[in-house]
């Protein structure tokens, strides 16, 4: 704890500079000089000089495909963004209004949260928006982040190993001090931490743009990652969001159509997913994120047919009598080897997959202190994990895949007999 | 009398058994569930482990578990002579908790580990959780030497708050993950007990109960007061060691093996003392040890929602199913005094 806190007076200190630093350059210290009204790539890269009504300001505009959770609509020179459900069961949609700089705030949007854009200048919260500050090109914008223990990103390591970033925290723990002293152009959330502390009002109050991206709320895996798009909403990105997101999805969709053609029903393995916590498993829901990639990748969800979104609490007898015959298993635990499984929960030897050794783990890309890149990259790039787990289902299907996100767990030391 | 009502409970307490064995997600006729018990080829295969791994050790430990909370809940009331006393007012599950706490919640930045329950998993809280409430048992006993039993209660209580906040600043320093971990444990479980763990809770178990028969002259004596129980010839320091000790084992192990399982221990007391109408702890040990089966076994049904495949939380179950008839027998009896003196 007392690190924790010596880490942000650390943070607090090289602030100091960091806003000597905002305030002499007048602008972004980071992107080097950018003069007023200059546009640095197209007219909606910079600020408006002199405002012509009528004229379309975003050339460059995205296309929703997968995403589920939000609608975007275009007007001369400003964005209205609805997110419909902003955290897990909210009762009312979030507005943005988002309108370029130098331009005037059109009216008939009061109650709508503003934002100058294009944002210069950014503080991410969660690990999955890493990909979408580095693919937008957006690196050198970053103020700050969540942990820095989870970061897996070589571009966002470098800027932490050489103290150019702030430690923010997340959700109920975000250090308000920090954030609103870093003042950034946005903030992003992908949850609003505990609803009872107001931590909504109190950035509105202290005048931090803060957004709220809940990507992990989409049910596809192709709808979480088009949240790129949303990200590139406020920093004018919409081509570089299009281009990239567009790679994903062909390749997501070509793996997808030919798992779907060349597979036949008798030749989908069964897929046992996740592992118990004191002898309760949540399985994935039927119409869960997971299922709908185990069924993209060709396999048999044994849960297929519930209706949840989420994950449902079974008993073990239940995964057993359903499950225990499955033919893989996918992300058992968080644990590295088939002993440390079984020091879990005897029981789970036996299943049928943990006797033929066909157990297979998210872990192959961490770091040391606890990050995962399947929780990084993983969620930008469904088209990877999609790749991993058609291998462990059906290799040979493609060319050739090496197993990224995934390895299998192996024994540390000899079975002992029957095990 | 009391004897036919305590064979009546017994059986009552087999049938459970048997009916916890048979029910579930999936439905194993009775037969072949005997069948499967002595040794024999179910018709459907699956059927074997299902009942020899899962309901089985379930079972055995509600058994157990339930008997062994309502045990040494009846031990504390008598010893504080408070109705509200249970298992844990010693701080045994606060201690037990800060220990599993710091196991789950701190657990992390090992090399490939991605957080959560740490290289030992279930096996670590368990021995975490031992650690826990051993600690706090040897604190208790030495205290209990210099202090009286009031002492001993309000020190516990205390207890329990210092440990709740070092549990809340672990929890706030923690990943969602880790804390989802550590409250799935705070929710008490007969499902993720094993048979190799079942080797070491039931002797404990077993060990603690005898203890607790051994104990039950100097409880009723205990009814009286300590100062009276001294003047009836009841040495105070060994009697109270003999009775915290079988409590620590009863309510430790219990707690490191199923987590903190609230409100049989407190519960079941009054409606054992409801049923036989006496304050004798010779007929009332074991009459609270069979109702606390009871109900533990009725509890893991009712938490395990037969022909449906999820589950329900145990402790929810065992305060929505035992409040109400709790509440019921108090408010017959008016009173609770009348237990007390």
């Amino acid at each position: 704890m007392v690190a924790e806190i010596c880490r942000r007076f650390r943070g607090a200190g090289s602030l100091g500079l960091a806003l000597g630093l905002l305030w002499a350059c007048a602008g972004d210290p980071m992107s080097g000089p950018s003069p007023e009204g200059s546009p640095v790539d197209g007219a909606s890269r910079g600020c408006i000089e002199s405002f012509e009504p009528g004229r379309d300001y975003f050339p460059e505009k995205v296309s929703l495909r997968h995403v589920e959770q939000v609608s975007v609509q275009y007007f001369g020179h400003y964005k209205v963004v609805e997110i419909h459900r902003p955290w897990p069961g909210a009762e009312k949609s979030l507005s943005y209004l988002l309108v370029q700089c130098g331009a005037p705030r059109p009216e008939g949007f009061e109650g709508y949260a503003t934002f100058e854009i294009p944002a210069r200048t950014l503080i991410t919260t969660s690990t999955t928006e890493l990909p979408h500050v580095v693919t937008l090109g957006l690196v050198d914008g970053l103020l700050g982040h969540d942990e820095f223990d989870y970061v897996i990103s070589p571009e966002i390591r470098r800027r932490i190993e050489a103290g150019e970033l702030l430690e923010v925290g997340s959700g109920s723990k975000l250090n308000l001090e920090l954030v609103a002293a870093a003042s950034p152009d946005l903030l992003l959330m992908d949850n609003p931490g505990d609803l009872e502390l107001g931590l909504l009002a109190k950035l509105q109050e202290l005048r931090v743009p803060v957004a709220l991206v809940p990507s992990f709320l989409e049910t596809s895996a192709l709808g979480r990652a088009e949240w790129l798009k949303i990200t590139a909403l406020f920093f004018n990105a919409e081509a570089r969001a299009e281009e990239a997101f567009s790679e994903v999805e062909s390749r997501y969709l070509e793996l997808a159509r030919r798992v779907r053609e060349e597979i036949a029903p008798d030749d989908r393995p069964r897929v046992l997913f996740g592992g118990p916590i004191q002898g309760t498993w949540y399985v994935p829901g039927g119409r869960s994120f997971v299922a709908r990639l185990l069924a993209d990748a060709g396999a048999e969800h044994p849960w297929a047919e519930r209706p949840e979104e989420g994950s449902v609490p079974l008993g073990l007898e239940s995964v057993f009598a359903r499950a225990g015959k499955a033919d893989l298993w996918l992300h058992p635990c968080l644990c590295a080897s088939l002993d440390e499984l079984r020091a879990i929960d005897e029981r789970l030897a036996l299943f049928a997959s943990f006797r033929s050794g066909d157990v297979f783990n998210h872990d192959a890309r961490v770091n040391a202190t606890g990050g995962n890149d399947y929780w990084e990259t993983g969620t930008s790039r469904p088209d990877l994990v999609l790749a991993d787990w058609v291998e462990l289902f059906h290799p040979g299907l493609q060319k050739e895949h090496e197993l990224y996100f995934h390895r299998r767990l192996g024994f540390e030391r000899p079975a002992p007999e029957g095990g | 009398m009391p004897w036919q009502r305590l064979l009546l409970l017994l059986a009552a307490t087999l049938a459970l058994l048997a009916l916890d064995l048979s029910l579930g997600s999936v439905r194993v006729p009775l037969q072949e569930v005997v069948t499967i018990l002595v040794g024999g080829e179910p018709s459907v295969p699956a059927w074997g482990p299902i009942v020899k791994h899962f309901r089985l050790p379930k079972a055995v430990t509600a058994l157990l578990v339930g008997a062994a909370l309502s045990v040494s809940g009846l031990m504390m009331q008598t010893l504080f002579r408070n109705p509200l006393a249970g298992p844990y007012v010693l701080g045994i599950s606060a201690g037990a908790s800060l220990g599993v706490a710091l196991v789950v919640l701190s657990a992390g930045g090992a090399a490939t580990l991605l957080g959560g329950l740490g290289p030992l998993g279930d096996a670590g809280v368990v021995v975490a959780a031992s650690a826990g409430s051993g600690a706090v048992l040897l604190l208790v006993l030495i205290a209990a030497r210099r202090v009286s039993s009031l002492t001993l209660l309000i020190l516990g209580v205390l207890f329990g708050y210092a440990t709740s906040a070092l549990v809340t600043v672990l929890m706030h320093f923690s990943l969602a993950e880790r804390i989802q971990a550590y409250v799935t444990w705070t929710f008490g479980s007969f499902a993720g007990v094993t048979w190799s763990q079942l080797r070491v809770l039931a002797p404990a178990l077993l060990l603690g109960g005898l203890l607790a028969v051994g104990a039950a002259k100097a409880l009723n004596a205990l009814l009286l007061g300590e100062s009276h129980a001294r003047s009836l010839g009841v040495a105070m320091v060994p009697a109270r060691a003999l009775i915290l000790s079988s409590t620590a084992l009863l309510a430790g192990a219990t707690t490191a093996f199923c987590g903190p399982i609230g409100f049989l221990g407190v519960a079941v007391p009054h409606l054992a003392r409801g049923i036989f109408h006496t304050s004798d702890h010779r007929l009332l040990v074991p009459a609270t040890a069979l109702c606390g089966s009871c109900i533990a076994l009725v509890a893991d049904l009712v938490s395990q929602l037969p022909g449906r495949e999820e589950v329900l939380p145990l402790n929810a179950v065992t305060a929505l199913l035992g409040a109400p008839v709790i509440a019921g027998l108090i408010l017959r009896r008016r009173t609770l005094d009348a237990a007390f003196s």
